[in-house]
């Protein structure tokens, strides 16, 4: 036996389910985990991952005792939808125990056929060269005739060599073949059959396969079964030449039978290059299922189902893979149905979508033509509380516990994370993202309400008494995936608890992908949805505005991109393939094959950017400046108020903290330097500055306080820091602008931690409690 | 797998996605499992392995920058984890109901067992096994060789 021979024996042995990909999920997080039952859908879309075609499919089910009537009524119905089809099995006997065994056997055959391929592929390729004589009449295993004599095989098996003969026993088959490469042009016919593996055809008695014939991955003995073997061997009478002494034996003695089967086994691995692959595939699968020499006549013939499953692989899914007959016109839905049958398409050829969506980035902010690099969240409040916040939690102290540990703590949902706070009226809106994304509002330290949507955040939008956010909306992988589980496949959006969209607020049509660009519009103060669409396909970004970018394939497969808008009547933009987008009020960007285009409100191309310095991963719009991200910040940024000829925007990049129109830069070279900014009327003015020259050792010791730590008054701002004089750690709070004020602690366990407004005081605190630093 | 696609997954594994560890422990588990069911008696002692590992590389998988560190990695602790149940072993019986090719292999020494089926089941070089069992590849070469020679392969 040769590495590749045993190789090949060594990997048909089918990796149990507890291993299989689609099943490690489960016993990543839960050591006790057990395998969920498999579900009609579950169990097509693994059949589906196997590649198997709908004629080998009905035989599957056929063999494996599914009922007659849903046989016949999957037959004759050859374009029936995957909808109907999980619905049929579904009311049909079928358990998931059947199932499993019907998925086990295909495993099987799959694997089988595809080792045997790849034998079959090798011997082709060796036999290819010109052999020599010797090794003609070597590759002549005499063992095989008799190797053949001792199967008892019910599945015909016909080659094109054979065309007069329209059904053959196994038996027959193997005699056949065997024989003819020991004739006189052998060294013709051997290459012949290898090479005939393409053309191939094994005709299937679906009387042969007993539903329970199958065995599980983990007792590999129940996978024999006499009793079917007499059955339909009797049935068969007239196509199979089997003796009743074999059948005897068959039944009597297991043990003798092993015996034979296992020289017949070992004498074909023995001697290479026998043209009777299928003789060896099935002797093999006796072995891997650990009986010696018991023909299991289910085993050979699901391998034969094996083999026509990976002959008529390349033809590929007549039920699965055929995407136009799901596929609807662009259009909102009508019902869950419609969204159902793109979904199920989509998912069952298991392109979800959703992969390259850009999620929202903080990143720099933008203050007039200064890019402002901030490293963490600044104190807010809203007039009785101040809010500081991380991107786990927030922490809510009024002001007269602000240094105590008697603090309100408030989390954001689960699988999420804040990405930016802010106040509106007398409320804290406390934005969150993850895999859901929405708003807190906060009163008074105490959570309101929560709107929620579905999806990950790309980008949101305060606009006036209302916040829009548009996400990206992966379903996750469910077990039963059926039409009423609406909750699974629609998005949902809702103030406190979700509810999933009606039917005609989703956009469908000539999509691949069955992920979602979700759009919701919220009222801030009541948290009342005041609209709410998707689209679905392969969204790579959803707008604030209801515009977002996709990515699809036409009915060739070929890639292209598509922007949509999500207005009543939609309006559908066919472009090349978006890597990132962002949209803003009127404008909508797409980065396409490498350029920049710009499309107005009714998604006409307006202009295009090109030459760009470097390909941006992220996009985003700050009021109608477009900045260009990558993982290390914001590179480039350009001015769209004028959609026809965007202008390039020199921006500089500064260390800072911005809070709504105030801002406050950071620059040390021999002295820290502090300059307070204003935005008026989108132009920035300098209001104040404040310098303190330090030495260079005091400078290698400088320590900013970050935003939590710097806050604005009218015409005023407060910021903390601290160094080493070489003698203490000398803390301060200064306060400059309009006027100028300053604390200073010597050797403080802290130092100032926190600077804030509060009621138009601000406010430091250090471990000694609250100072107020002007009022 | 490509770098970035790689990079994703596994950045995704490390926030705590499952399903994208899933992805890349499919890169690997084939093999895992043909080596711990060829070495070990019984299957459930092989599913055990290799979930265990998959479960342990979960919580590490932000350590492991390419697709070559995680099978590198993931192998290494199979292999570590199949010697010590090795170790547990009375004798090298195997109950009948296991596959002929098995019995063959278990007439082999443990370690030449391990390293035949990593380099026949699992396609693995003699580098690759050495790196794996923390031996030298010419140590691994001759075990192979030897194991070879008794189970009447010819390479």
């Amino acid at each position: 036996m040769t590495v590749e021979e045993m190789r090949a024996l060594m990997r048909r042995r089918v990796v149990p389910e507890d291993l299989v990909v689609q099943n490690i999920v489960d016993y990543l997080m839960d050591e006790s985990a057990q395998l969920p039952k498999l579900s009609a859908f579950a169990f097509l879309n693994r059949i589906h991952d196997l590649g198997m075609s709908a004629k080998d499919f009905t035989v599957l089910l056929e063999g494996c005792g599914a009922p007659q009537s849903v046989v016949d009524k999957i037959r004759a119905n050859p374009a029936m939808s995957l909808n109907n089809l999980v619905l049929t099995l579904e009311n049909s006997e079928l358990t998931s125990d059947d199932y499993s065994d019907m998925l086990y056997t295909a495993r099987m055959v799959f694997e089988q056929t595809k080792t045997t391929v790849d034998v079959l592929k090798r011997k082709e390729e060796e036999n290819s060269k010109e052999p020599t004589v010797s090794e003609l009449f070597d590759d002549v295993p005499e063992e095989t005739e008799e190797t053949a004599s001792e199967e008892i095989i019910s599945v015909s098996v016909e080659a094109d060599d054979n065309n007069g003969e329209d059904e053959l026993s196994e038996k027959e088959a193997v005699a056949d073949e065997t024989e003819e490469p020991s004739g006189e042009n052998e060294s013709d016919e051997t290459p012949d059959v290898l090479e005939d593996t393409s053309t191939l055809i094994i005709s299937i008695d679906p009387k042969k396969l007993k539903r329970g014939s199958v065995e599980k991955s983990l007792s590999p003995e129940s996978i024999f079964d006499d009793n079917i073997d007499e059955k339909s061997e009797n049935d068969e009478e007239d196509k199979t030449d089997v003796s009743d002494e074999e059948d005897e034996q068959s039944e009597d003695d297991e043990e003798d039978k092993t015996d034979v089967s296992n020289e017949g086994i070992n004498e074909k691995a023995d001697g290479k290059d026998s043209p009777s692959d299928n003789n060896e595939e099935t002797s093999e699968t006796e072995e891997d299922d650990g009986k010696k020499g018991v023909y299991n006549k289910p085993a050979l013939i699901i391998s034969a189902v094996g083999a026509v499953v990976l002959l008529v692989l390349c033809a590929y899914f007549t039920f699965f893979g055929n995407a136009d007959a799901f596929i609807k016109k662009t259009g909102y839905a009508e019902d869950n149905d419609d969204i159902f049958a793109e979904v199920r398409d989509s998912y069952t050829a298991g392109n979800m979508g959703g992969e390259k969506a850009q999620a929202y980035f903080a990143g720099e902010k933008l203050f007039g033509n200064i890019l402002v690099s901030q490293s963490d969240f600044s104190i807010i409040s809203d007039g009785d509380f101040v809010y500081s916040y991380s991107q786990e939690k927030l922490e809510a102290y009024n002001d007269k516990n602000i240094n105590s540990a008697n603090k309100t703590e408030i989390f954001p949902p689960e699988n999420t994370a804040f990405v930016d706070m802010f106040q509106h009226g007398d409320s804290v809106i406390a934005v969150f993202s993850g895999r859901e994304c929405g708003f807190m509002n906060i009163k008074k330290g105490n959570v309101e309400f929560t709107v929620r949507q579905d999806g990950e955040l790309c980008d949101f939008l305060v606009n006036e008494n209302e916040i829009s956010f548009g996400s990206v909306y992966v379903p996750r992988y469910t077990h039963n995936f059926t039409s009423s589980d609406v909750n699974e496949y629609i998005p949902r959006v809702g103030k406190n608890e979700k509810t999933a969209l009606s039917a005609e607020n989703i956009l469908l049509g000539k999509t691949s992908g069955c992920s979602y660009a979700v759009w919701g519009k919220y009222s801030l103060t009541d948290g009342s949805t005041v609209l709410a669409k998707a689209a679905l396909g392969d969204p790579v970004y959803a707008g604030t505005d209801g515009t977002c970018a996709m990515n699809a394939t036409d009915k060739d497969q070929n890639a292209l991109g598509r922007i949509v808008r999500l207005s009543e009547e939609p309006i559908v933009k066919e472009t090349e393939v978006i890597a990132a987008a962002a949209g803003c009020t009127d404008v909508f960007a797409a980065l396409e094959n490498g350029k920049i285009k710009f499309y107005d409100a009714q998604l006409e191309e307006k202009s295009v950017q090109e030459n760009l310095i470097e390909l941006p991963d992220k996009m985003k719009f700050s009021g109608k400046v477009l900045l260009l991200g990558k993982e290390d910040g914001v590179f480039s940024s350009t001015d769209c108020a004028n959609i026809d000829a965007p202008a390039l925007l020199e921006t500089t990049k500064e260390n800072g903290v911005v809070l709504g129109d105030n801002a406050v830069i950071f620059k040390i070279d021999s002295q820290l330097k502090a300059e307070l900014l204003r935005l008026e009327n989108d132009e920035v003015k300098h209001t104040g500055s404040f310098a303190k020259s330090l030495s260079e050792s005091e400078l290698s010791t400088l320590e900013l306080g970050g935003a939590e730590a710097a806050a604005f008054g009218d015409g005023v701002c407060a910021f903390a820091f601290r160094y080493f004089d070489g003698v203490s750690v000398v803390s301060k709070c200064v306060m400059f602008g309009k006027n100028s004020s300053e604390r200073t602690l010597y050797d403080d366990r802290t130092g100032y931690t926190a600077v804030f407004n509060l009621g138009g005081k601000i406010f430091a605190v250090s471990s000694k409690g609250l100072e107020t630093v002007f009022e | 797998m490509d770098k970035k696609e790689y990079r994703q997954y596994a950045v995704q594994s490390a926030n705590g996605d499952a399903k994208a560890f899933a992805k890349l422990y499919g890169l690997v588990n084939r093999n895992m499992y043909y080596t711990a069911f060829y070495t070990l008696k019984t299957e459930k002692e092989a599913v055990s392995a290799v979930t265990e590992i998959a479960r342990e590389t979960f919580g590490t998988i932000s350590n492991l920058h390419s697709e070559q560190q995680l099978c590198t990695y993931m192998m290494k602790a199979l292999c570590a984890k199949i010697k010590a149940v090795l170790k547990r072993y009375q004798d090298n019986s195997l109950d009948d109901k296991q596959p002929e090719i098995k019995k063959q292999l278990f007439e082999l020494p443990n370690i030449e067992r391990m390293i035949a089926v990593m380099y026949i089941a699992g396609k693995y070089s003699c580098e690759e096994i050495a790196s794996f069992m923390g031996m030298t590849a010419m140590g691994v070469r001759k075990k192979l060789d030897r194991a070879m020679q008794k189970l009447g392969i010819k390479d």
